[in-house]
């Protein structure tokens, strides 16, 4: 009987853990978005952002809402690239400048 | 009760004697459940965050286009804009890229409008002259503007320009600042010598929502050689790219649950004679039909509940606690200036119950079935050794 | 009244294919209640297939076999399983016992699909255990014992629900003669509680022991003889 109550116990360990995450999820959410988001979005609506900083090395990965039509790696032009640098991890040399 | 507790017992103990399979089985189920879990989780957390915040974008941008590319807009057309139905207000944007070669890094230079203002997420205050200028972090960490106080940038002229640093902007909103380098107007025209009578694109702003569209529509009938992107574009743009990633992992993890789903039917279909065996002498002893799928129930049951559970909790600390690290690569990609991201932990409980579903449900069913052939056959098998 | 009657009872294995087997062909004989059967014959002679139609783990294609008055081939499987349990203590040629599991657990396995507590259960198996003397082994993988041993685990195992009847099949082919005796011991208590038990052997030690009272011989298939003492 001890190893069936065992499991039970840690399956409902294991449930009870869930579910406070995602009770802690639903309360922590809203606090943010009263503080954080609401902040984020301040910065948003006061310098008149259109997108994130996460690709900042092309003008079409930088701003893929405002890339031009005809742009590298762009399908066509309805859709935006889905891989700005794509290449996933950083490349190994980025040669700086030309050396002499 | 008390019937389903032994049961259960006699289940672990069964488990327990063929450990290194059951280990493997649970390990490869419990791996394959949180990577599913964590694309789901960074996905759902990234775009319930961005949805929000990018709620603040103009609700109109409207750029010009020239030979099909981006290209300056005349501040004439502000005023006939200005003039249509249902728009609230434009402002011409200056903004432009900057490549640092000294960092090896791209800035984007932004004009702030007019008007010097604080905002909670900014340590200072926007620039309020054209020799000051408020940054993103990151930019203050690679170039020791956080010490210095100063920014030197080469403008359009080849000319060096110093700027003083008013402000810098909290980590908390990298995410959205990072690479950028805030000046006032006429510092953005002057730095990359814009010509006076134009600005990179309009905000515009048109209050009620439902009128974006028309506006937009009569811009482009009135300007034919302008862009107009609603709010709805922008904001899809960031829902397709993180969809389209996320996507792109599932896929390639769907392998992983083919995978999952041969093993088990494998070690399902092919009920081992040790295992035939076992039930023969179970029923021979006295145990109903019933209960040696109980038995086989509980079986599939333990491994595939232990597992999803195990799994989806691994995949909330990967994702929430130690910030996605297997997973943020394929999903963010990669840049010389990346912002740190501080994902909210959240989840979607319609996401977890249907994956909950789609796991743990087949599991039971290719343990029990397989098993139901030998449990109604009669026992007689196990008096011939 | 006989406590099991068999009445021209046939059994066919893979009928209507290449490999048909008959295994049994018009069997008939009764057993009373307290008595000590032995099926005797050579191997191949049916005598496994009589005691797995007897004891309820399989049905005959033809015939039919009461228990008790009752007849069984047609009862549904729920109600075969109840009279295997209720009715029957098996005890299988090469033990059939579940050897990682410990000796108690091993006995108390058929109580496990049944409503019964942990306490009871205990309370069930400690007489048996100690009557067997293997109550301090009781922990033990039943890996670890030795065949002996094993086989009292068996027998304890086919006492636990304690059945009016025992089946045994070659009961003594892996035991050497000091531990036939002793199993032939247990079994003399047991039929002197007044159990039924049917033996299928083809060891002399077994139809030669001062306690079987009918030897029915078997070959293909048939009964040869009955013989009472």
């Amino acid at each position: 009987m001890i190893k069936g109550k065992i499991f039970i116990g840690f399956i409902a360990l294991e449930c009870l853990m869930l579910v406070s995450a995602y009770l802690h999820g639903r309360t922590i959410q809203p606090s943010n978005q009263a503080s954080q988001w609401q902040a984020k979005r301040a910065v948003v609506l006061r310098l008149g952002l259109t997108d994130f900083a996460l690709w900042t090395e092309a003008r079409y990965t930088r701003h893929p809402s405002q890339a031009d039509f005809f742009s590298a790696f762009q399908d066509f032009p309805a859709s935006p690239d889905h891989f700005p640098a794509g290449s996933i991890i950083a490349p190994i040399h980025i040669p700086a400048k030309e050396t002499p | 009760m008390s019937k389903h507790f032994k049961i259960i017992d006699y289940a672990i103990s069964s488990l327990l004697r063929r450990k290194y399979k059951s280990i493997a089985i649970l390990v490869a189920y419990t791996i394959t459940v949180a990577m599913l879990a964590s694309v789901l989780f960074l996905t759902h957390s990234l775009r319930t965050e961005t949805t929000f915040v990018l709620q603040g974008v103009p609700d109109l941008i409207v750029q010009r286009m020239l030979g099909g590319r981006h290209e300056l807009i005349p501040l004439n057309y502000a005023e006939t804009i200005k003039t249509i139905r249902g728009v609230a207000g434009i402002t011409p944007r200056y903004w432009g890229y900057y490549y640092d070669p000294l960092t090896e890094a791209n800035y984007t230079l932004l004009g702030t409008g007019s008007g010097v203002a604080t905002l909670d997420l900014l340590e200072g205050r926007l620039p309020g002259s054209v020799d000051e200028c408020a940054i993103g972090a990151g930019v203050a960490a690679l170039r020791g503007s956080d010490q210095s106080k100063e920014l030197i940038l080469v403008n359009s002229r080849n000319t060096g320009v110093l700027f003083e640093v008013s402000g810098i902007f909290h980590t908390a909103s990298t995410l959205l600042t990072n690479d950028l380098v805030v000046l006032n107007d006429p510092a953005v025209v002057d730095f990359f010598g814009f010509p006076p009578d134009k600005a990179t694109d309009f905000a515009v702003r048109v209050p009620n929502s439902n009128e974006v569209q028309t506006v937009a529509a009569k811009i482009k009938r009135l300007f034919p050689d302008t862009r107009p992107i609603t709010k709805r574009e922008l904001i899809r743009t960031y829902d397709m790219v993180f969809n389209w990633r996320s996507g792109m992992m599932l896929t390639v993890f769907s392998a992983a649950i083919i995978a999952l789903c041969i093993m088990a039917w494998d070690k399902a279909t092919g009920i081992s004679a040790e295992e035939k065996q076992e039930i023969g002498i179970l029923k021979a002893i006295g145990w109903d039909t019933a209960d040696v799928l109980a038995l086989k129930f509980w079986e599939g049951l333990i491994i595939s509940m232990t597992s999803f559970l195990t799994g989806v909790l691994l995949s909330y600390l990967h994702v929430f606690y130690c910030n996605a690290f297997i997973l943020s690569a394929v999903i963010k990609g990669w840049s010389v200036l990346f912002p740190t991201f501080h994902l909210t932990p959240s989840f979607n409980l319609f996401h977890l119950l249907t994956m909950g579903f789609f796991t743990v449900i087949p599991y039971i069913a290719s343990t029990v079935i397989p098993s139901w052939k030998t449990a109604i056959t009669d026992p007689e098998s196990v008096m011939r050794g | 009244m006989a406590l099991i009657t068999v009445e021209q009872v046939s059994k066919i294995y893979n009928s209507g294919m290449a490999d048909e087997l008959t295994a049994l062909e018009a069997v008939s004989l009764s057993i009373d209640n307290g008595e000590v059967a032995v099926l005797t014959g050579p191997s191949g002679s049916g005598k496994t297939s009589l005691l797995s139609l007897i004891g309820c783990m399989a049905r005959p294609t033809q015939g039919k076999i009461f228990v008790d008055g009752k007849d069984v081939v047609k009862l549904p499987e729920r109600f075969l399983t109840n009279i295997r349990r209720q009715r029957f203590g098996f005890i299988f040629q090469q033990f059939h016992l579940i050897r990682e599991l410990s000796v108690l657990n091993n006995i108390l396995l058929p109580l496990f699909p049944l409503q019964i507590g942990p306490r009871l259960m205990q309370d069930k198996a400690v007489p048996i255990l100690e009557q067997l003397k293997i109550a301090e082994k009781k922990q033990l993988q039943v890996k670890k014992l030795s065949g002996g041993e094993q086989q009292r685990v068996a027998i304890a195992r086919a006492l636990i629900n304690d059945p009016q009847i025992i089946i045994a099949d070659e009961p003594t082919a892996h035991l050497d003669s000091k531990l036939a005796q002793e199993f032939m011991d247990i079994l003399a208590v047991l039929n002197r509680e007044g159990k039924t038990i049917i033996i299928a052997s083809h060891d002399p030690f077994i139809h030669n022991h001062r306690l079987v009272n009918k030897t029915i011989s078997m070959r293909d298939g048939r009964i040869e003889g009955i013989a009472s003492r």
